[in-house]
């Protein structure tokens, strides 16, 4: 009964730190331009081209996330960009 | 209160709502499972509470693809901490069975350092939730 304890214990260890290592490498710049190489290894253009698509939008939202937010979330108080507010 | 305040002021990531949300249902089932418990499995118990938040915490992160930020992995470091407290004081009372009496100093102290963890993952969630930032310590 105790070994199962600290058996899933040390699972959730290493999950939490897999899934940490994993964030940190996407939160990392040259992920995105590791995997815009990649597209390119696709077979046909179509593929390419929705792959690309796709790249830009994750791309995007990881360089700007305010302006991205502000693009695809419905408008709040919190993300509007007003000019009012700079005055 | 804090939390549901948090949540209506949008000061709250998803990240946080998740890691929170599962910390207050283990409380509630923790309190209104507890008479379930015998004097053996009293602090078993909790340590399985403590195993759960964590779990269900990291399966919904995953399920709903949500990065966790700082604060969330030092909650979890405090949750594995008080697992460890509870597994200590659950192998110490199976060891000396016949009563509390000996071992009053330990249990003291495991309560002191437990009520503090948890005071420390009260506080993370007040500091998130109100405008004043502490400059050195960034969480998010």
């Amino acid at each position: 009964m105790e070994i199962t304890f600290y058996a899933v214990c040390l699972i959730l260890i290493a999950i939490s730190v897999f899934i940490r290592t994993q964030e940190v490498k996407r939160r990392n710049e040259s992920y995105y331009l590791r995997a815009y190489f990649d597209i390119f290894e696709l077979p046909t253009l179509a593929e390419r081209a929705i792959a690309l698509e796709q790249w830009e939008t994750r791309a995007y939202k990881q360089a700007y996330p305010k302006i991205h937010n502000t693009n695809v979330l419905p408008p709040t108080s919190k993300n509007v960009i007003s000019i009012h507010k700079s005055i | 209160m804090l939390f549901v305040y948090g949540i209506k002021k949008n000061r709250l990531d998803s990240t946080e709502i998740i890691i929170y949300a599962c910390v207050g249902i283990s409380y509630h089932f923790a309190q209104t499972l507890l008479e379930m418990t015998s004097f053996y499995t009293f602090y078993l118990y909790f340590a399985a509470c403590c195993i759960a938040v964590i779990a269900s915490s990291l399966f919904f992160h995953v399920i709903l693809r949500v990065d966790h930020s700082k604060s969330v992995y030092f909650v979890y470091g405090l949750l594995f901490f008080k697992f460890f407290m509870y597994m200590l004081l659950y192998r110490v009372r199976v060891i000396v069975y016949s009563s509390d009496e000996s071992i009053m100093w330990l249990i003291n102290t495991q309560s002191f350092l437990v009520l503090l963890s948890d005071f420390l993952i009260v506080l993370i969630l007040a500091l998130r939730v109100s405008k004043w930032k502490l400059r050195f310590m960034q969480f998010a």
